[in-house]
């Protein structure tokens, strides 16, 4: 039930007969956590504050720096030094006391994403990193919540709702239907490595929160199924068709005790296994595939996956399905197992030597790109220094 | 057969341009291998490819007139 001041307030969404008391009794009910009080999160959590969803919670562990304050409109000089999280909510709290705000000044992992996000109907992204992204994302797959992606480059920006079940139960795609793999470590700079406009994240982050609030009402059409693209250059708006695919979102932790176990940091490439797996370069690979029979090579990308190298064609087993096809795995043989960059490959490994005992895996160093690199005699180039063959 | 490739993002950079014709190339991922070998960066990038503003989950193979996407994840917030 809205009070009289809150009435008042809202006058404006009671006047839409799309939202009304009704609607803006759902807004009060709603709970919505922001991941990331930065570029994308600030403008996200003005609107909201203001439109009185009920209750917010910030997820940020970081400070405010003065490089922030050109596109995070929500702090001040005086804040410089302050806890992000801290200072929305002090800040917010004033322009909306009728919210309820939670923060988490903690760092998000896989310990403590779930019991953050199981207090929440709405998630929304604004983190600045590929290891948080995939978290959150396969975090609200595991929990069934709506994802508000978004992400900004330079003058661009990239906005979806992810993860949506709409009212007949269709499920819409996720992150990993989009991105199945990281990119490499360095290869997409952020904001502070190569700069970004402004404006930007406030033009992205406002999108988001109108997304938070359709999805909230159920009003309109949500922006499932769609990505959103925008060019501040070009001052354009472009839409692509997303849809989902098991077949990648099978290769994410399926429940919560898997998640737990899911190194991020790992999987994105930003730092190295402390496991002991046994690996081999892709010139020692070659100089022993003419003892075919001593060896086995197992490739756990998926079967569509280029290039199918025609000397590494043996056996294929996507990562999803190894333990229901780990039996054809030899146990004797010396088995070199790859994937396009290693981490898969990896994985695999981890989860054949633990739940099945094979002592006998070797990862190929640099998967399928180190070995066509290794092939084509053209080591890559370093930026700035690109060439035409 | 020519195609028109639209990029997105650090991909830009890479090229140097953020549209191009490619010629002689009858599914994405004769694309995908010619611009690698032209700009050999490319083979470091993630990136989604959708033709005719659909994402595509496999290789496709090309119509006369087809728009193609190279679209990078982006990392900022």
């Amino acid at each position: 039930m809205l009070n009289k001041n809150e009435i008042v307030r809202y006058s404006r969404h009671l006047l839409l007969p799309e939202i009304g008391t009704e609607g803006q009794e759902k807004i009060k009910r709603a709970r919505v956590l922001v991941i990331g009080a930065g570029g994308l999160g600030c403008p996200a959590l003005q609107y909201l504050t203001a439109m009185g969803v009920g209750e917010i919670g910030i997820a940020d562990f970081d400070k405010v720096d003065v490089s922030n304050l050109q596109r995070q409109i929500l702090y001040f000089v005086d804040d410089i030094g302050k806890l992000k999280a801290e200072t929305a909510v002090s800040r917010l709290s004033r322009q909306n006391p009728f919210v309820k705000f939670n923060k988490y000044t903690v760092r998000l992992d896989n310990q403590n994403i779930l019991d953050i996000l199981s207090g929440y109907h709405v998630v929304i992204d604004g983190t600045d990193n590929f290891a948080t992204r995939y978290l959150v994302n396969d975090a609200c797959v595991i929990m069934n919540k709506p994802l508000i992606y978004g992400s900004i480059y330079k003058f661009e920006g990239q906005v979806s709702v992810l993860n949506f079940t709409d009212s007949s139960g269709n499920q819409g795609p996720t992150y990993r239907c989009l991105f199945p793999t990281p990119p490499l470590p360095g290869s997409v700079p952020g904001c502070s490595e190569i700069g970004v406009l402004g404006i930007l994240p406030g033009i992205i982050g406002t999108l988001q929160a109108a997304e938070t609030i359709k999805i909230i009402t159920g009003i309109g059409n949500p922006l499932s199924g769609r990505l959103l693209l925008f060019d501040a250059l070009a001052m354009s708006f472009s839409e692509l068709k997303i849809e989902r695919n098991t077949g990648w979102i099978n290769n994410a932790p399926k429940s919560a005790a898997e998640l737990a176990k899911t190194d991020y940091e790992y999987f994105c490439g930003n730092k190295t296994s402390e496991s002991s797996i046994k690996s081999v370069s892709v010139e020692t690979l070659r100089s022993i595939l003419g003892n075919s029979s001593e060896i086995q090579l197992l490739d756990v990308r998926e079967p569509f996956e280029e290039p199918q190298i025609n000397e590494l064609v043996d056996l294929q087993i996507p990562l999803g399905e190894i333990p229901d096809q780990a039996h054809l795995i030899s146990k004797s043989k010396k088995v070199i197992v790859f994937c396009r960059s290693g981490q898969r490959s990896k994985r695999a490994i981890e989860q054949l030597e633990k739940d099945f005992g094979y002592t006998n895996l070797h990862n190929l160093k640099g998967g399928i790109m180190a070995w066509t690199i290794s092939s084509s005699n053209s080591p890559l180039k370093e930026r700035g220094d690109m060439h035409s063959e | 057969m020519n195609s028109r490739v639209r990029l997105f993002g650090s991909l830009v950079e890479i090229v140097g341009k953020s549209e191009l014709n490619v010629s002689g190339c009858s599914d994405t991922q004769e694309v995908k291998e010619k611009l690698a070998s032209e700009f050999p960066q490319l083979r470091k990038c993630e990136f989604l490819i959708s033709v005719d503003r659909k994402l595509v989950k496999n290789n496709q193979r090309l119509e006369p007139g087809n728009e193609i996407a190279f679209l990078p994840p982006f990392a900022g917030g």
